[in-house]
């Protein structure tokens, strides 16, 4: 089976749960899905043929996520399947189930990187009982430097790069000044403007920002 | 009539409100139609924020100068050396049509348009330019001291082919019309530290803030005069850190703005200069009683 062949049957058979489907090559696909549906998705990819053949998981630390490349052999045309891994979350669904293969390889990943596949068993492959360190897996930490890091949170937070403190907005007061100036920090329709042109330009997903808890993944 | 648009930044409202305050005084005194930028950002901030992220800065600075042109201002009168950075550098990369398609597709989505109409200035540009002769006329209490000036580095920025002291020039024709007496102490243009304290603080101490502030003190200057609140920050909290390593300094540092207020008669008492974390009210009281 051609590349092309197999992105228009998983487009097909995915629709919205294939986040994106590239084909580099005649015999190379790739396929992003979201963790949540890595099941449906190797369902999806192991049912192509009767000759498909799981080869192995890739597991690439990242920083702030671990990253998880399904590699899987559709008659001499090589799918991968990525997910990204929260280190926040570090849980995935175990897939031996359609690929019994694939229950060497998660335990041996599990075992160095620390993500646990839900469902699989419990038993180590490699670093010994009451061992818990993940020698794999590296600091959770994203591309800003620690100098950078306020300024960032103060910036998406409020719209300027420092805080003003009580002691300064009640001293304004009594010097006859509005306790904040009339800036982004003192309108929340501005510094929610803010915050979604940050994200028109991909800046938190760039740095690591989670918009939702208003605070970068790190420290 | 020309409308101004101030620019006030975050430092200068949020440490140090007297600048701002003395601003709004010295503005009305002479005469001046101005605003604010209302719902301004930070410009954003011209070192770590250009690098963090240049997309982020150059989309918010574009979006600062876009609310203004929105609010029908004509000229911004930028009050910080940092935010006219910014802006200046804004301004100029939106000059390049592929950096500006970019932008301006983020800026419309919001129901803004950069079109480039507002005429940025400095401060220290605005007040020469369009109140010096008012100045001059208006003094009520002259600046009776011997002033050191920090210029701040960003002072410096210049357009092609512009004369990079023009505005440090200014700034030094600006304060004798005030009534002071500048005094050369061989260091103006060595940077205060500010910047260089993100990474290494000691380095910034001692081999910034404090041969300055040897220099000048050997000079007898009665005070430091800036237009850069960083460079104030860095003046008033420096002095107090540089004592950790043995040295002491009680260098009073101020804003053009603060001197400019008090010299055209707001009282320094009017002003909250306690903001400060230098001498500046014994300076005050022994300059303006």
């Amino acid at each position: 089976m051609r590349a092309g062949e197999i992105a228009s049957r998983l487009r097909e058979i995915l629709g919205p749960k294939a986040l994106r489907i590239e084909t580099p090559t005649e015999r190379r696909v790739f396929l992003t899905a979201r963790a949540g549906d890595l099941e449906d998705v190797m369902r999806a990819v192991m049912g192509l043929a009767r000759e498909a053949r799981f080869m192995t998981i890739s597991a690439v630390d990242e920083g702030l996520d671990v990253e998880l490349l399904y590699h899987v052999d559709v008659r001499g045309t090589i799918i991968t399947v990525r997910v990204k891994v929260p280190k926040e979350e570090m849980r995935v669904p175990d897939i031996s189930r359609i690929a019994p293969a694939a229950e060497f390889i998660e335990r041996e990943i599990r075992d160095l990187f620390g993500v646990e596949f839900a469902g699989l068993r419990p038993e180590k492959l490699y670093t010994p009982e009451g061992y818990e360190e993940k020698p794999l897996l590296k600091p959770r930490e994203g591309p800003l430097p620690p100098q950078a890091r306020p300024v960032a949170e103060a910036l998406m937070g409020t719209g300027c790069a420092t805080a003003i403190s009580k002691t300064i907005m009640r001293r304004r007061e009594k010097m006859g000044l509005p306790p904040t100036p009339p800036g982004a920090c003192a309108s929340p329709e501005a510094t929610r403007e803010l915050r979604e042109m940050a994200e028109a330009i991909n800046f938190a997903k760039r740095v690591g920002y989670d918009v939702k808890k208003g605070r970068l993944r790190y420290r | 009539m020309v409308r101004y648009g101030l620019f006030l930044g975050c430092l200068i409202p949020f440490r140090y409100p007297s600048i701002e305050l003395a601003t709004r005084k010295a503005l009305e005194i002479l005469g001046a139609d101005f605003s604010d930028v209302q719902g301004y950002s930070c410009c954003p901030e011209p070192v770590i924020t250009r690098l963090m992220d240049r997309d982020l800065w150059l989309a918010l600075s574009a979006r600062n100068l876009a609310l203004a042109e929105k609010q029908g201002i004509d000229r911004l009168f930028v009050l910080c050396n940092g935010c006219y950075e910014t802006l200046f550098e804004a301004e100029e990369a939106l000059k390049e049509p592929e950096e500006r398609e970019k932008i301006s597709s983020v800026l419309s989505r919001f129901g803004y348009k950069y079109e480039g109409k507002v005429e940025l200035l400095h401060a220290v540009e605005a007040l020469h330019r369009d109140f010096k002769a008012k100045i001059e006329e208006s003094v009520k209490a002259p600046l009776k001291a011997k002033v050191a000036v920090h210029y701040g580095c960003h002072l410096f920025r210049s357009k092609p082919g512009e004369d990079i002291w023009s505005k440090p020039n200014m700034m030094r024709e600006l304060l004798e019309a005030l009534g002071a007496e500048l005094v050369e102490y061989k260091l103006e243009r060595l940077c205060c530290g500010f910047p260089s304290s993100n990474i290494d603080m000691e380095f910034s101490l001692k081999e910034r803030l404090a041969p300055k502030l040897e220099a000048i003190s050997a000079t007898g200057a009665d005070c430091v005069i800036t237009t850069c609140p960083a460079c104030i920050s860095q003046f008033e909290t420096g002095q107090m850190a540089l004592r950790r390593y043995g040295m002491e300094f009680h260098v009073p540092v101020l804003h053009l703005m603060e001197v400019v207020a008090m010299c055209l008669g707001v009282k320094p008492e009017e002003l909250g200069l306690e903001v400060h974390r230098s001498p500046v009210l014994e300076f005050v009281k022994r300059v303006y009683g």
